[in-house]
């Protein structure tokens, strides 16, 4: 299974079978979370069908798996939420249908950081450390968190719900700074090593023998 | 439907994601042509580096070098004409035709009755309108 590439609206509108998530209707809490029993559900399932996440391998497997799944998800999510944008552009009236499949596909990959998150911290068998992704509960590159995704994901929910557009916008300006500013840092690495590599040239070249 | 308040906001957002956006792919062009300047300039090193312990020949390292000069030279030719010429000033994977909505058909409408008069047909056959 790999990441699914989004090219046009059906694509990004199908829902991602997934062996994972075979159900849907599951208890969520007031933030919208899925509930412990749901996620016990869940496990369970998984359980009944002989996938036992326990198993070092298939704990691995598993959150390989769902990976791979939520970037898939991710890739239908920002196109549905670029063909908003193109609606809100050209003044065009956006559907409520629209707009709660978009809200289906925020609230499913939260489900998958909260199902990973609890796969990932399961105690395996042979009582070795247990897997955690790069990801989860520590900083990354960019400081960001893995709760830091959830919470982002809340609140563009909260935006689509209030269609606040504009808020949704805003956060799509730092984003593109943000990448900006990746760029930027790497132009400085290359600049870098192209002075390095320079000036390792000059001196092989200048050297009477190595 | 949004205010024209909103509108002029949604508008100005949507402009700075632009110019961020093509920013950051010439950033990301321009980091191409730094890594390829990266890997040609190892390239010419090592076999300098070879040259002086005597396993390559010089005239081979010239050569070598000269060609991949030359790729490099014609990749960042080829790409700045395009950025400066041919590339959208707007969106980066846009590309602009010199003739857009400017070349005329090569049969006018008047000119396609009388063709298809000639051919034998008649202006009432043509569903022209």
């Amino acid at each position: 299974m790999s990441c699914l590439r989004v090219t046009n609206i059906k694509e990004a509108e199908q829902r991602i079978p997934s062996s994972v998530f075979p159900i849907s209707g599951l208890r969520r809490d007031t933030s919208g979370d899925l509930t412990n029993d749901a996620i016990t559900i869940i496990i369970d399932g998984l359980k009944s069908r002989g996938i036992d996440p326990t198993n070092t391998e298939t704990k691995q497997k598993l959150i390989a798996d769902l990976k791979t799944l939520l970037c898939s998800v991710n890739n239908q999510y920002q196109y549905l939420l670029q063909e908003l944008f193109t609606l809100l552009d050209n003044n065009k009236p956006v559907s409520d249908e629209m707009i709660d499949i978009i809200k289906d596909k925020n609230i499913f990959m939260q489900d998958i950081l909260n199902v990973s998150r609890h796969i990932s911290e399961l105690q395996v068998f042979d009582k070795s450390k247990t897997f955690i992704e790069g990801w989860q509960n520590t900083v990354t590159v960019s400081g960001s968190t893995k709760n830091d995704l959830v919470n982002q994901l809340i609140r563009q929910l909260n935006m689509l719900e209030d269609r606040s557009y504009s808020e949704l916008q805003k956060q799509r300006v730092d984003v593109t700074g943000q990448q900006n500013t990746v760029a930027s840092n790497y132009l400085g690495l290359y600049g870098f090593l192209n002075i390095m590599a320079v000036g390792l040239l000059i001196y092989i070249a200048a050297s009477p023998k190595l | 439907m949004t205010t024209s308040n909103e509108k002029y906001r949604i508008d100005l957002t949507n402009r700075q994601i632009e110019i961020n956006e093509w920013s950051y792919n010439n950033k990301m062009d321009t980091l191409f042509v730094f890594q390829l300047l990266f890997i040609s300039l190892l390239f010419a090193s090592i076999l300098i580096a070879l040259n002086k312990q005597g396993i390559v020949g010089t005239p081979f390292v010239w050569y070598s070098v000269i060609v991949v000069v030359l790729i490099d030279v014609i990749i960042i030719i080829n790409r700045s004409i395009y950025t400066n010429n041919w590339r959208d000033q707007r969106f980066w994977n846009k590309r602009q035709f010199s003739d857009d909505n400017k070349l005329a058909s090569p049969v006018s409408q008047a000119n396609y009755v009388n063709v298809l008069q000639q051919a034998g047909g008649s202006k009432s056959s043509c569903n022209c309108n």
